[in-house]
């Protein structure tokens, strides 16, 4: 799962927010912090594997089903605002994503 | 904690905070208005097509217009404070007239009895401007402490709500028969 093309984030860490602007169709829209991690969090073009299993950690520490389709249902309303494209690897809830590319 | 020490991360962020709720991303639709939208220009003077010229000083002489230009002060009054802002128009207004700076013309406070109070306030100070220069003249004339003119028009605007968030707003108009819009 990468960033849409053209995306530009614009973080606003004094309200816990972000403001996204998304060039096709274009279209200004404000994350919360919870979807402001998950962007950066499945970012695939940004080698960051500690951030995705802190990500992941935080998540479960909070209650979160962390089963792939729960993951899917909340990484949704990224893709339903075409924040995010490709496909959030399954593999990522249970184990370490940058154990599964040296595989 | 400080701004300048929040992470630009959202994830170090999240971590910081140590819990995590629903992920929402919400559309943004921005309304870009411009305040700007007439020239602001002396109706009366070069540049002005004279058949605009000639309309703005019927209207004045005849009191169809109140005056070349205005100034509206909108603004609200605690209402602990309107009994006597009241009390200090009805012993001041004749003064605050009488000693306006030259082509300035103090043309009334007035309570808006029906309409919406929401964004505006309650009060309107109209200011007439008999031309351009008038506009400097007022704000010279207020900034004149030692002047009587100025210690009226402090306490007038003493008696404005300036807590955060009240409703302020300042205009400066002209004639519509002499407005272009840019």
């Amino acid at each position: 799962m990468r960033l849409s093309e053209g995306l530009r984030l614009r973080p606003l860490p004094e309200l816990d927010a972000c403001l996204a602007y998304r060039r096709e169709p274009p279209a200004l829209l404000r994350l919360n912090l919870e979807a402001w991690a998950l962007l950066e969090a499945v970012d695939e073009t940004v080698e960051a594997p500690d951030q995705q299993r802190d990500l992941l950690a935080l998540l479960a520490e909070s209650g979160w089903d962390l089963s792939p389709d729960a993951l899917s249902a909340l990484l949704a309303p990224l893709a339903a605002r075409g924040l995010v494209t490709g496909a959030w690897p399954p593999h990522a809830a249970t184990s370490h994503p940058h154990d599964q590319r040296k595989g | 904690m400080k701004d300048e020490e929040k992470p630009a991360s959202g994830l170090e962020r999240l971590r910081q905070r140590g819990r995590a709720g629903a992920p929402e991303v919400d559309s943004i639709d921005p309304e870009v208005r411009s305040g700007v939208t007439f020239m602001l220009r002396d109706p009366r003077r070069r540049g002005v097509p004279a058949a605009e010229q000639e309309a703005v000083g019927e209207g004045i002489e005849k009191k169809t217009l109140i005056d070349a230009m205005l100034i509206e002060w909108s603004y609200d009054v605690p209402y602990d404070k309107t009994k006597a802002f009241r009390r200090w128009l009805l012993d001041n207004e004749r003064d605050l007239a009488k000693l306006c700076p030259p082509h300035v013309s103090y043309r009334g406070t007035y309570a808006v009895a029906s309409g919406s109070l929401v964004q505006v306030g309650r009060y309107r100070t109209i200011w007439g401007l008999a031309e351009l220069s008038g506009l400097s003249n007022l704000s010279a004339g207020v900034a004149d402490e030692k002047s009587a003119f100025a210690r009226l028009v402090s306490e007038l605007n003493g008696f404005r709500d300036r807590e955060r968030g009240a409703p302020e707003f300042d205009a400066i108009m002209i004639p519509a028969v002499s407005a272009h819009r840019f």
